[in-house]
């Protein structure tokens, strides 16, 4: 394989899993953009929702694809009822508050699925999975393709319904001006409880694509849980685009870095990428 | 006079005790004067410490060792206990670590100064050992350590300190003693190696071992083609493989954890990496999660595992047997190693002939176990000065068709290894 083909390979790998960094991130930054809150179990519901597509296969042999709207279903409902009773009596509170209240449900959450699932690794066998496709000499597991492109399909869906929706203009409404809205006649607490609902949606589409790629274990969220605040920091907090780009560009600047210094000299190199991102836009690169 | 009276009487009963005592300690006395003790006092328990976490992340390595020590403790007493006291019975009494380092500590002391225990077993992680071996060094006790494989356990001059496993150094050096026999053995020149190992205490020291190796003459027909630590919580592994990919080196050595040695070998395969072997020390390639979850993509790899089910040995298999019978699974590289240290300990302890910890350090000092009478694949037990046992090996396997078949040592082993791997393509 010659240095050009080894390049191009690269870059697609980083596309790729960028596409998936997105994702992670993106329910995150949607809750924090609308409530001014930070969810630090994000990580731990995209476990839950590994878990539930990974118990759907096994026991229904339904496959991830056709039960990814279930799963949606379910960490939606988990996203509502965790803002019902957690969330919202302490919103407005100071931000140590918030950060106490996610992390115990963080914890919790955690040794729950310790507890029921007990810490053996799963990997979800799916028939596709494994397939490799070749584009001349660049290689694409179609396990890391469908993902991307449902990612990229839920994105785009998720964007019309925040541009086009009564509900999604009520949504970005409130998340501008919380008072105005209420005096517009937006049930502010509904809002909230939907935009919980639809951030933790998001985590639950991010762990049925997930499964495809990477095994099931009750700690696994830890993982996601720094990468998505790093490329909502880089992409900007709370902005909808902002976690899309941070996505792509932590996921190119990680393979790019591997391939042109080395592969143990990335994470200091993407934290350089973050610190001058910082240095330059504060706010992050969509922020305002 | 009342008071007198009862002054006199208590004097008199005194007076009968008092005497009675004497006769009785001048009888003994003239007794053993007599018949001078030729044994030493009746001992009927030997009572013996087992330090092992039992709750917690590492519950099941515990309950495993466990399971393996009591079946050895039991098989040893049916047959007759310790012979050189008189039948006296084993009796192992377990705490529960943890795997808490500063909790280890304190079981120790608590097992040596509560229970009575002439000698401590323990305790599978590194960083338990390390905290529970000097409390038994301070009171004198022998420790017999089965699995803690981490170099610097016996660097520390503990004179009570015995390590029946290998260390980290020497199963790495196993590694490349397989592979210098398996290119001779296939006529399949190896010039290039790369070293892919995860970046915290467990891989880092296995890459540094290795990279010292290869800087010897005895390594030196190998070039290290590439030097890659890694962070075992990446949700990818693309730039390590791309950095394979570059280097395109024949053999590939690696010790990971469990969710990366997936994701690598599935990485290997989409990204089309293609060497001769992959040769995996411990960590997440013996595990039935890394079968599990890379299915077919996990054939060919080779896996340093203490100890394999198939092993061509007699004792070995009569062992697994009579665990699997009893536990309904088989026994695995930890707790082979544990059933071993179990009868070391015993061996000892019958060849002291005495429940005194310092007779029994003095026997693991002197103590030589033939190859035969373990069931581990070494030449057999003698401790060096640092307590380290130096007749210990690795144990090497080969997965074929999702089952581990164990391919060296070949005095051991029942599998001819396929080298070399067969690319992607022809899978």
């Amino acid at each position: 394989m010659s240095w050009g083909m080894l390049f191009l390979q690269t870059i697609t790998n980083g596309l790729l899993i960028g596409a998936v960094y997105a994702l992670i991130a993106l329910g995150l930054n949607v809750i924090y953009g609308v409530m001014d809150f930070i969810n630090f179990a994000h990580g731990e519901f995209i476990m839950l929702s590994m878990y539930a597509t990974y118990f759907m296969f096994v026991l229904l042999g339904w496959d991830p694809l056709l039960s990814l709207p279930i799963s949606m279903l379910m960490l939606f409902g988990l996203g509502a009822i965790s803002e019902i009773f957690l969330v919202k009596p302490i919103l407005g509170e100071r931000m140590v508050i918030q950060v106490f209240t996610t992390y115990g449900l963080l914890l919790f959450l955690r040794n729950i699925a310790t507890f029921f699932w007990s810490s053996t690794w799963r990997t979800l066998p799916t028939s596709y999975s494994d397939v490799v496709l070749s584009l001349g000499e660049i290689r694409i597991s179609l396990g890391y393709a469908l993902s991307s492109l449902v990612a990229l399909i839920f994105t785009i869906g998720l964007y019309m319904f925040f541009k086009k929706t009564d509900t999604g203009i009520a949504i970005r409404a409130t998340s501008q001006d919380r008072e105005t809205a209420k005096l517009m006649g937006v049930d502010v607490n509904k809002i909230y409880m939907l935009t919980f609902g639809l951030g933790s949606a998001c985590a639950g589409v991010a762990g049925v694509l997930l499964t495809l790629v990477y095994p099931i274990q009750p700690e696994v969220g830890e993982i996601f849980c720094v990468l998505s605040f790093v490329i909502c920091v880089v992409g900007g907090m709370g902005n909808f685009m902002g976690a899309i780009l941070g996505g792509f560009l932590i996921g190119l600047t990680e393979s790019l870095a591997g391939f042109l210094v080395a592969p143990a000299y990335k994470h200091i190199i993407v934290f350089i990428v973050f610190i001058i991102t910082l240095l330059i836009r504060p706010k992050g690169l969509m922020g305002k | 006079m009342e008071k007198l009276s009862s002054k006199e009487a208590i004097t008199k009963i005194q007076a009968v005790v008092v005497s009675v005592i004497i006769a009785i300690a001048v009888i003994v006395a003239a007794y053993f004067a007599a018949f001078p003790p030729s044994q030493k006092p009746l001992v009927t328990e030997v009572k013996i410490g087992g330090i092992y976490p039992l709750t917690g992340a590492y519950a099941v390595l515990g309950r495993n060792d466990r399971y393996a020590i009591e079946l050895a403790v039991d098989e040893i007493n049916e047959a007759g206990g310790v012979k050189s006291l008189d039948g006296a019975l084993l009796h192992i009494i377990f705490a529960d670590s943890e795997g808490d380092p500063k909790r280890a500590a304190d079981e120790a002391e608590r097992l040596i100064t509560v229970d009575g225990v002439c000698a401590i077993m323990g305790s599978i992680l590194s960083g338990t050992t390390s905290t529970s071996a000097p409390v038994a060094e301070r009171y004198k006790v022998p420790y017999v350590n089965e699995g803690s494989t981490s170099i610097t356990l016996t660097e520390h001059g503990w004179e009570y300190f015995f390590r029946v496993t290998p260390h980290d150094g020497l199963y790495c050096k196993f590694t490349f003693d397989f592979l210098k026999w398996l290119a001779k053995d296939k006529g399949v020149p190896v010039k290039t190696v790369a070293l892919l190992y995860e970046n915290t205490l467990f891989g880092k020291t296995a890459g540094d071992v290795w990279k010292d190796l290869l800087t010897q003459p005895e390594y030196s027909e190998w070039e290290l083609v590439a030097d890659i630590p890694y962070d075992s919580k990446s949700l990818q592994y693309d730039t390590e493989v791309m950095e394979l990919k570059k280097a395109q080196p024949d053999v590939v050595f690696m010790a990971t954890y469990t969710e990366d040695s997936i994701m690598l070998q599935k990485t290997f395969h989409r990204l089309d990496f293609e060497c001769k072997a992959f040769i995996g020390i411990d960590g997440g390639h013996i595990t039935q999660y890394f079968v599990e979850g890379t299915g077919k993509l996990g054939d060919y790899v080779f896996a340093e595992a203490r100890w394999s089910p198939d092993l061509k040995r007699s004792i070995s298999q009569e062992a697994n047997a009579r665990f699997n019978e009893r536990y309904g699974f088989n026994l695995d590289g930890h707790s082979a190693r544990a059933y071993t240290a179990a009868y070391v300990l015993y061996w000892a302890i019958e060849k002291a002939g005495s429940t005194n910890p310092e007779d029994i350090k003095n026997a693991l000092v002197n103590l030589e176990i033939a190859a035969d009478e373990i069931i581990m694949p070494w030449d057999g037990v003698k401790f060096d000065s640092k307590g380290q046992n130096i007749l210990g090996k690795g144990c090497i396997v080969q997965i074929i068709n999702g089952e581990f078949r164990s391919v060296y040592p070949r005095e051991t082993a029942t599998f001819d290894p396929v080298f070399p791997q067969p690319s992607w393509e022809e899978r």
